[in-house]
């Protein structure tokens, strides 16, 4: 054996005797960014173009997380996204798109979707096409539940204010005063406290107007009776009012975007590497141990891993973790991971009759009930959310062929007694009733024209992510858990003062626009923590 | 619009009472640790990233076709389950430098699943360099570092017709031992047809275990044996001078299978399958056999998803493709091509060193190999590594042969496992084995094992998280 040691880059390299080596590193960053997730990339991407020093680990050898792409035979698959909110030509938006082309300036893509989505309730009749556009919506809601629209209106009306009042505190974090936002938003905090079944309630929303608006629930993945109305009503309103889109070539055009902005800005990343052990000394972050052996200190740490991974297994010596800390991650809700079928046909869209870009297929719209089927591997009468990417992006598969995507939540506890053996037939199973759901709802016939497909489940993100249970969302955004109490809360809920969180399991709750944000914001705290306050 | 929910009080106060609960139902949690996570737990066991794993068994096939047994080196550890048909990567250390190979698992995934084994059988020819240094140095107890078991080469019911055509050449057939071991008892709802080309009786492995299962599953398993008489399909035949099948000893349904001569012709799979054109075909075999069955296959229309190939590397199929230790032409030219794509980077190595070649004569370039990941031409990183490639050779094997021990598994494009940047340079890459990311021909990333150098190169290639820490 031999040791090479370069003095510039400190990176030692062991040479066997064999001729084979792995390099180990030793060295000092002023920031290590742990995951290359959406969050973790947008953090590095900041950092770096501040001048900072960073690395980024990523145990997979993709950046991106669940914002990547997978090929089969002719096709390449999106794994996760379905659309972001579209605010590109908003000028007073501060949304995720607006960020990514004009102030992040990266080189992507963006496709719009043609409609919101088409809702289809198998056992209530329902069959509707939901354009974007709040007065469009409305009109349809009103076409197909008379004497809705003036509720309706209030409601989208109060949708809209929420989102205002959101803008209003990313502009004003450092100078907030609880007097101007209740003079400014007050409908902001006073419903606030609630959830979007209560909100609705007040508003006197009729019940089948709700099936109609509701579908977007599973994007949150929490029920209408539990689910936070503030980030319920941002994330309502930010698709209908101002549509959505899709990166051309899949989410690793994010991803890769990304990447090349790191590079450009002389940060680094390590891929195949996973980060083993988080090193704390008297309350601090002082560096982190890899799979590789790779020893490294930093000045400050972002995690795109979820606050339950790093406080329950990472932080080293264990003792270090605060009980607070370890009380935090067991009383907050994990939310839901997913069963994906992707699926490469040889038939093109019109052929298929395949019309709609985005389709929600269940039998009713009751979010509670819809809830209870994710916990059974078996349940009847689950909710899909199924893509027809074509429909958006017309060269994504060669001509004369669709890619369709059909999704459906399930916690992870689902799975939790399936064996290695069983793995295989039991996801076919649950892909299998997905696919016939899909047939039969949208009177089309699918089977005869796979030709390639592919399964994800819990395990799958598991191992591709290292996810916490592959797990897809983050905490459930219950009204005590939403943004606005994880703001208000984040200073006391600081456990270590030189680490801050990043991607879907941070204050910004999940979802790729709030991922992406989300390691703009740890960046800004990290870095300002660091130099002090400018 | 003023909205009232509950009470305007109560209403205003909303975050200040959300937080209370927030402090409430954190005060009164348990510290209960939630790990370990069974869903990490499930993906550590389906697809651990190494597996240590010794030799436990050897078995002479054929006089050139061994089998060794596999089995777990530590006390306690599992082989992976895996679906029938994928393949294992071995890495090995062969002429003093890391190489990787990936091998179909012939035994079947009940086996791992509960007698703990795998069992990978390999074939020497004259072609490579691997297979006859694994059957000199491969004995009992030798400790292999293998990949976790991986690949899409398997049978999947709501894809595939519930009638398939297997086309196996040489050591080909193994995938499909493991596949028809395991769907013939496992499940009744789908029948195969399995057309075995080999040189002669002599060189057909797994001949009687074949047989036995064609007697087991008259109705759901044809064996149709295909003797060459020759070097299987180690030449490709002239179209005019091409041997037409004659069947020799054609008993259909017989314990022994069908018998016949020659090579797997449309007319031969037409004759036993009247179906085939409504069939799915699983092709696993030399490069030549593709070449040839694929020509064959066209009168059948098949649409790209009824037809699907074991392209891994050479070594699987035991075709050409791994032989720089001897100095022979490397992987294949003829995987390239002159009609497939090229692709430049933006940024163009500066030095071009290629010797211009006469004919018969390679064409060395340069590949500059940046060890750290941030670097791009024109900064002040260190390039860390400069190695010659051959322009007959991928980028891989350049690297390998320069003991960079770079990550690969498929060895054929698909897995992208070898995923590097490309940051200067012109390479190639046949479209057959093009499945790079479209985000990737963008931003300038490509796949190593499918690609050969048409100028100097400036790459930047990620670590190897197997680690040798058993050898």
């Amino acid at each position: 054996m031999r040791e090479l040691r370069s003095e510039k880059l400190k990176i030692t390299i062991v040479v066997s005797n064999a001729g084979s080596y792995n390099y180990t590193m030793t060295d000092m960053y002023d920031i290590i960014v742990l995951g290359a997730g959406l969050g973790g990339l947008c953090a590095a991407f900041e950092a770096s173009g501040k001048g900072k020093r960073v690395l980024l680990f990523e145990q997979h050898n993709l950046p991106g997380g669940f914002a990547t792409s997978f090929v089969r035979g002719r096709f390449e698959f999106e794994p996760s996204l379905h659309e972001m909110p579209d605010v590109s030509s908003i000028e007073e938006a501060s949304g995720v798109v607006r960020y990514l082309k004009d102030q992040a300036g990266l080189d992507i893509d963006f496709l719009p979707i043609p409609d919101a989505y088409r809702v289809i309730l198998t056992d209530k009749n329902v069959d509707v096409r939901i354009p974007f556009g709040s007065t469009a919506l409305i009109d349809v809601v009103e076409r197909e539940v008379p004497g809705s629209r003036g509720p309706v209106s209030a409601y989208m009306e109060l949708c809209g204010e929420i989102q205002d009042a959101f803008g209003y505190l990313s502009r004003h974090e450092k100078d907030l005063s609880y007097r101007d936002l209740l003079k400014k938003h007050g409908n902001f905090i006073r419903t606030g406290a609630y959830t979007a079944e209560q909100v609705a309630d007040s508003l006197h929303v009729p019940r089948a107007a709700r099936d109609l608006i509701y579908p977007y629930w599973c994007y949150l993945g929490v029920p209408m009776g539990r689910m936070s109305f503030s980030i319920w009503a941002a994330l309502l309103n930010s698709y209908i009012s101002w549509g959505a889109v899709i990166p051309k070539l899949r989410s690793h055009e994010i991803s890769s975007a990304f990447v090349k902005g790191i590079q450009e800005n002389d940060g680094e990343i390590l891929y195949n590497t996973r980060v083993e052990r988080v090193l704390v000394s008297d309350g601090r972050i002082t560096g982190v141990e890899t799979s590789a052996g790779d020893r490294i200190e930093c000045r400050a740490l972002i995690s795109n891993a979820s606050p339950t991974l790093m406080f329950d297994s990472m932080i080293s010596p264990r003792d270090e973790v605060p009980p607070s800390a370890l009380r935090n991650i067991s009383t907050r809700k994990h939310g839901f991971s997913l069963v994906v079928v992707y699926l490469g046909l040889d038939a093109g869209p019109e052929e298929l009759g395949l019309e709609d870009y985005s389709y929600f297929i269940a039998p009713h719209m009751d979010t509670e009930k819809l809830y209870d089927t994710i916990h059974n591997l078996d349940s009847d009468g689950v909710m899909q959310a199924s893509v027809c990417l074509n429909i958006a992006n017309p060269d994504c598969s060669p001509p004369g062929t669709t890619i369709l995507a059909i999704t459906a939540g399930f916690r992870a506890e689902a799975w939790a007694g399936v064996s290695c053996r069983d793995y295989f037939r039991t996801k076919n199973r649950v892909a299998e009733k997905l696919i016939t759901q899909f047939e039969e709802a949208t009177n089309t016939r699918i089977r005869g024209h796979i030709e390639e497909i592919e399964i994800a489940t819990p395990q799958t993100f598991a191992r591709y992510t290292g996810a916490y249970d592959g797990i897809v969302y983050g905490y459930e955004p219950e009204p005590w858990d939403s943004i606005v109490p994880r703001a208000l809360a984040a200073e006391e809920e600081t456990y270590f003062e030189n680490l801050q969180f990043c991607g879907g399991f941070a204050f910004r709750c999940h979802g790729y626009g709030s991922s992406i944000l989300s390691g703009k914001t740890a960046a800004e705290k990290t870095i300002s923590a660091l130099d002090g306050p400018v | 619009m003023k909205v009232t929910v509950k009470n305007p009080l109560y209403d205003t106060l909303s975050f200040i009472l959300h937080l209370k609960k927030r402090n409430r139902l954190f005060k009164k949690a348990a510290t209960r640790s939630l790990m370990p996570a069974p869903m990490n737990l499930l993906a550590g066991k389906l697809h651990p990233r190494t597996q240590v794993l010794r030799i436990t068994g050897i078995r002479q096939e054929t006089p050139s076709a061994r089998t060794y047994r596999l089995g777990p080196v530590e006390a306690g550890g599992r082989a992976a389950f895996f679906r029938a048909g994928q393949y294992i990567a071995v890495e090995e250390i062969v002429g003093g430098v890391p190489v990787s190979r990936p091998f179909s698992i012939s035994s079947s995934p009940e086996d791992a699943a509960e007698n703990n084994f795998y069992e990978i059988t390999i074939k020497t020819g004259n072609d490579g360099f691997f297979a006859p240094w694994s059957l000199r140095e491969w004995t009992e107890g030798r400790i292999l570092q293998c990949s976790e078991p991986t690949g899409t080469f398997y049978y999947e019911s709501l894809r595939d017709t519930s009638h398939v055509v297997c086309l196996a050449g040489g050591s080909g057939i193994t995938p499909f031992r493991s596949i028809l071991k395991d769907s013939l008892s496992c499940r009744n709802d789908v029948r195969f047809t399995l057309f075995y080309g080999a040189a002669n009786p002599e060189e057909m492995i797994f001949g009687s275990e074949l047989e036995e299962l064609q007697s087991r599953y008259p109705d759901r398993f044809s064996l149709v044996k295909v003797f060459s008489g020759s070097d299987c399909h180690a030449a490709r035949p002239e179209e005019s001078a091409r041997p037409e099948y004659t069947a020799r000893t054609e008993y259909p349904g017989s314990p022994a299978g069908a018998e016949e001569t020659g090579f797997i012709t449309a007319k031969l799979i037409k004759r036993h399958c009247p179906d085939a054109a409504e069939s799915s075909f699983f092709i696993c075999g030399p490069r030549e056999m593709y070449d040839f069955v694929s020509r064959e296959l066209e009168v059948f229309s098949l649409s790209p998803g009824r037809l699907r190939k074991e392209n891994y590397g050479g070594a699987a199929c035991g075709s050409a493709g791994d032989s720089f230790v001897n100095g022979s032409a490397g992987d294949s030219y003829a995987n390239g091509g002159p009609e497939g794509s090229r692709t430049s980077s933006t940024r163009p190595a500066s030095r071009k060193t290629g010797t211009a070649g006469g004919p018969g004569q390679k064409k060395i370039w340069t590949i500059t190999v940046l060890r750290d990941s941030s670097g791009t031409e024109g900064t002040s990183r260190e390039r860390e590594t400069v190695l010659p490639a051959d322009e007959t050779e991928t980028v891989l094997t350049a690297l390998e042969r320069a003991g960079l021990n770079p990550p690969a598994l498929c060895r054929s494009g698909e897995c992208g496992w070898c995923r590097s940047r490309l940051a200067g340079g012109e390479i190639y890459v046949s479209p057959e084995n093009d499945r790079r990311r479209q985000a990737d021909l963008k931003f300038g990333w490509f796949h190593p094992c499918s690609s050969y150098p048409r100028s100097d190169l400036i790459i930047e290639v990620p670590r190897n998280p197997l680690q040798r820490r058993y050898l």
